[in-house]
């Protein structure tokens, strides 16, 4: 069992303090000119805000030096001498943390909407204006990050409720980025103003990329799960099709979508069947067969490990009961592989979320296309609208994955179900 | 019956088994026994066709073993092996109803005769049929596999050091736990073990191997009062008299409270921890006897 020390507590408090010092919100008058920065400070904001930010940190303060009350250890390292990593009672640590969590989580939007409130009054804000959020935001941002996530350790090491620690941190979240988009203070934030904009550009591109990454990770399963049973059945196969698996995922993915674009459009114009399906060398075929090619690796090498690492008594032991080759396969092998199996398909769709991300470069569509748009004309706000729909997805099919590892192993010895 | 007539079989250049001729009457248990290497195993594992010989025969119900289908012989074969080998991902009634759901039985009946087995191997169905392998002590695995390889009610049980994973003491109890129960099913059984005195215990006859050679084959008593050579006395050890008192059962011994029956051996160590001359037992047949020290080894030695 991990021990909780005390340095992650300090790891989330610090950041949030530096970020008063630096730039907590941009003025821009439109999506290219450099605006003017604002602290925090420069706010005035709320006495509430205040005692929001310091009651929790005078609490962690006064806890980690003075040792937390009823803790059997107290702060104390065994040689008497105060240390940031010695351990208190996890109960206070709980307590402490989800105080703070709350406080970084609630207190930037308290204060953005505010900051933004006072500069709109004082007319700083004009038609294309925004707000963008800076470098201190983001501190704090990281600060509410590592709570959250510590909480969810120390929850998970004391009582065992890392279930239900996600789904808070999930509705969190959502309910803080409907506020983003309803309240209309926060309509001058640069990313919203840039949704705003092209809102039915984004929603489409966003369906184009869970299309294109899930039909990639979908193709990959159909050829990458049998070749993977060959291998497993023919070692002498197993080589080749690993090293061949491997080979392409040393491609570089630019290199890979250019290498397409010459022989697709050769073909496309050889066979008219093909060019009026659509085949070319540009856009969603390449993205689709670059994407797919990228996604067999672990898919492959996932299967046949996962078959591999059945124990022979186990296989032996299903072959003495009567099993013919067939039951053996269905009954024990698959079964026992499949949480490796699983863990091959999660590695694939996280990164082909990801690789999605590139197909924008060849008209495949996608968020990309706001990634490789924002670089082109150098609008960081852009950049970051598709960069974080980007992030958050693969997130969530790296917890859906998880799930679904976490089912298919039931019954079994916990394994690290890490992608 | 289990026959096995001129039986080799080689691994590249070592002869794990050679010329092997042997039967195992229907309802006793026959054991293995022999150093690590002596062909035991591979001599088990020929009967269920994991292994298949390079020359001779086997015969079970007379019917030559190459005229089964492997996969149908093994479904009324029970097998359980030292490490248990159940599958992880089922669950104990699912692990014990394996081979009935290889025979295509319905959902129903599978479940009833998991819970007869857990009965019949005393475990608590109602405490065991959910669990999962990975809750269970090393005792409670081998009694499931114990479970899981009478499910069929197959004639035949083969078993590869069924108790060899466990403690002693657990070994004890579920050696007689098992002991019991061939008592009641009378199986035919071929087990495997380099455990001596789980062989006598356990087999009705034992088979000695060396070296792929079966060197003897006998009851216990057989083996102890005329070992066929130098190496099956070596292999009994230097305290044969005293293993032999053991093979000598007893219906009840004054004083004695053990657990299963007593033995000659235990009315000896009576006698020594009594002090008295006498020790009063009952013959299996009924008959009462006051035993002295030379009656004990009148008995041993007539």
């Amino acid at each position: 069992m991990e021990r909780a020390g005390n340095a992650p507590i300090f790891l989330s408090i610090i950041p949030a303090f530096v970020s008063v010092f630096l730039q907590f919100v941009i003025l821009r008058p439109n999506r290219i000119a450099d605006g003017t920065g604002y602290r925090l400070l420069e706010f005035g904001p709320s006495a509430a805000a205040w005692a929001l930010l310091l009651l929790p940190l005078a609490g962690a303060l006064l806890f980690v030096v003075l040792g937390a009350p009823g803790s059997p250890t107290g702060n104390n390292s065994p040689t008497g001498k105060w240390s940031p990593t010695g351990t208190c009672s996890p109960t206070w640590r709980l307590g402490i943390l989800a105080l703070w969590s709350v406080t970084v989580t609630v207190l930037p939007w308290l204060l953005f909407q505010r900051g933004t409130a006072v500069l709109t009054q004082r007319g700083m804000i004009g038609e294309l204006g925004r707000v963008t959020p800076g470098a201190g935001f983001w501190l704090l941002l990281l600060s509410a990050l590592v709570g959250w996530h510590e909480l969810s350790r120390v929850s998970r090491v004391s009582q065992n409720r890392s279930q239900l620690v996600f789904p808070v941190a999930a509705v969190t979240a959502f309910v803080l980025v409907a506020l983003l988009v309803v309240q209309p203070a926060f309509r001058s934030v640069s990313y919203v103003v840039e949704y705003t904009v092209r809102s039915e550009r984004f929603i489409q591109a966003l369906f184009e990329h869970v299309l294109l990454s899930g039909t990639a990770v979908g193709l990959a399963c159909l050829i990458g799960v049998p070749a993977g049973m060959a291998a497993y059945r023919h070692p002498r196969l197993r080589e080749t099709i690993l090293d061949a698996t491997s080979t392409i995922q040393t491609i570089p993915s630019l290199a890979m979508f250019g290498l397409l674009i010459a022989p697709l459009s050769t073909l496309s114009r050889a066979v008219p069947a093909l060019r009026r399906a659509g085949v070319s060398g540009v856009g969603v075929t390449p993205a689709l067969i670059a994407l797919t090619l990228y996604a067999l690796l672990p898919v492959v090498r996932n299967t046949v490990t996962g078959l591999l690492v059945v124990p022979l008594e186990i296989r032996e032991s299903g072959r003495a009961m009567g099993m013919n080759r067939r039951q053996l396969f269905r009954m024990v092998e698959v079964p026992i592989a499949l949480p490796v199996l699983l863990g091959g398909v999660r590695t694939a769709a996280v990164q082909a979320v990801g690789n999605t991300t590139v197909a924008g470069l060849i008209g495949a569509g996608g968020l990309g296309w706001f990634v490789f748009q924002g670089l082109g004309q150098a609008a960081t706000d852009l950049v970051v609208l598709g960069v974080i729909p980007i992030v958050i997805l693969a997130v969530l099919v790296d917890r859906l994955f998880g799930v679904l590892q976490r089912i298919s192993n039931h019954g079994r010895v916990e394994v690290e179900v890490a992608g | 019956m289990i026959r096995f007539t001129d039986v080799s079989k080689a691994f590249g250049a070592v002869q794990a088994v050679s010329e092997l001729t042997l039967t195992v009457e229907n309802g006793t248990v026959c054991v293995l026994i022999g150093p690590s290497g002596c062909g035991k195993s591979t001599t088990l594992r020929m009967i269920n066709r994991l292994i298949e010989p390079d020359s001779g025969t086997i015969e079970v119900d007379e019917v030559a073993l190459r005229d089964y289908d492997p996969a149908e012989l093994r479904l009324r074969t029970g097998y359980v092996i030292q490490s248990v080998g159940l599958l992880p991902h089922m669950s104990v009634w699912q692990n014990i109803a394996l081979v009935p759901r290889l025979l295509k039985w319905t959902r129903n009946r599978r479940m009833d005769r998991a819970d007869e087995l857990l009965d019949l191997v005393g475990l608590d169905p109602a405490t065991y049929r959910e669990k999962y392998p990975r809750q269970l002590s090393g005792g409670e695995a081998q009694r499931v596999g114990v479970a899981r390889a009478l499910a069929a009610d197959p004639p035949y049980l083969l078993m590869d050091e069924p108790f060899g994973a466990v403690d002693p003491l657990t070994r004890g109890v579920l050696q007689q736990a098992f002991k019991e129960i061939q008592a009641r099913l009378k199986k035919t059984v071929v087990l495997v073990t380099h455990d001596l005195d789980e062989a006598m215990f356990l087999g009705d006859r034992i088979a000695v191997m060396k070296e792929g050679r079966l060197r003897q084959f006998g009851t216990s008593a057989e083996l102890l009062i005329q070992p066929a050579d130098d190496f099956v006395a070596d292999f009994e050890g230097t305290d044969r008299m005293i293993r032999l008192l053991n093979t000598v059962p007893l219906k009840s011994l004054t004083g004695w409270n053990g657990t299963g029956s007593p033995t000659l051996r235990d009315a000896l160590n009576e006698l020594l921890q009594s002090g008295s001359a006498t020790v009063y037992v009952v013959h299996p047949d009924g008959r009462g006897e006051h035993l002295d020290f030379e009656g004990i080894r009148r008995m041993v030695k007539p």
